[in-house]
């Protein structure tokens, strides 16, 4: 037992993080208030982080839990503390959440078709992450890198997208 | 043994593709906007995680799609913050979050 464990660990994790994932998933959907639907969000951004580790891309992770759990899940906290009055759970009606379903289902199905019958197989069948030391100085050196294929550019313009964001949103809220 | 689990590339875009079409759902179907900001991080959550994927399983010796999924994040910043603020923005006028009544015209 403890020899398949240790064979497995690998698996299991993932497994098990896949059930977590698709469980906290539905729990966004399925909860009737938005504070819930926002605690839900959280622990999916949590495993979504333990997804990146096992990728091993450890600097997505850290960036996925600064950014969406101290950034973005506080705002929505705030946001919901502020807006949201008791109103009634008023549902869609049962034929457009019908119509909902049908649209996802075929989505997913036609997606998981496409990947299995057009995808190379040789790539589909590859198991094996090579890890690398220098990961972390890899992106910050492509970040900042002025060469054929850099991303200083887009780099510059999100920084000067963040600013103008920044003073917009305060035109818009301050009145 | 057991070659059945071991963990492809097939399993995780079937992780990405299923999170993916659990927050379309979810847009499509709640009548909140901030459940529907929810789900759309949901969505933004399940590219940027696809980016990750076929760079470490294809090109694992460049980082261009870890560079994407950091734009995507800062971009999904960016959206947030400017919608709640909008909400807020529509919530002091209709008094409401629920988009049947913020589609409503005011009196």
């Amino acid at each position: 037992m403890l020899q398949f464990i240790i064979e497995y660990f690998h698996e299991i994790l993932f497994y098990s993080l896949f059930t977590m994932a698709v469980f906290f998933s539905w729990n966004v959907i399925m909860t009737k208030t938005t504070l819930r639907a926002t605690l839900s969000l959280c622990f999916l951004i949590l495993t979504n982080a333990c997804f990146f580790l096992l990728l091993n891309a450890e600097f997505m992770a850290i960036i996925q839990i600064l950014v969406y759990i101290s950034g973005i899940v506080i705002l929505l906290i705030f946001v919901i503390m502020l807006t949201d009055v008791t109103q009634e759970y008023i549902p869609g009606t049962l034929f457009q959440s019908f119509l909902a379903k049908i649209n996802v289902a075929l989505f997913f199905s036609a997606i998981v078709c496409l990947v299995i019958f057009y995808f190379p197989s040789h790539m589909l069948m590859k198991n094996f992450i090579t890890y690398h030391e220098n990961n972390l100085a890899l992106i910050g050196f492509s970040i900042l890198n002025t060469n054929q294929n850099g991303y200083i550019l887009p780099f510059e313009i999100i920084s000067l997208l963040l600013l103008v964001v920044l003073v917009g949103c305060l035109k818009i809220s301050i009145k | 043994m057991m070659d059945v689990l071991q963990i492809t590339l097939k399993h995780w875009l079937f992780l990405t593709t299923l999170t993916f079409s659990l927050g379309l759902y979810s847009f499509l179907v709640k009548q909140n906007l901030i459940s529907i900001l929810i789900a759309l991080e949901i969505m933004f959550n399940a590219v940027a995680m696809n980016f990750v994927i076929f760079n470490q399983y294809i090109y694992a010796d460049l980082v261009d799609g870890k560079i994407m999924a950091i734009f995507i994040i800062a971009i999904t910043a960016i959206e947030t913050v400017v919608s709640l603020a909008i909400l807020i923005l529509l919530f002091r006028v209709k008094q409401s979050n629920q988009i049947k009544y913020l589609l409503m015209k005011t009196r």
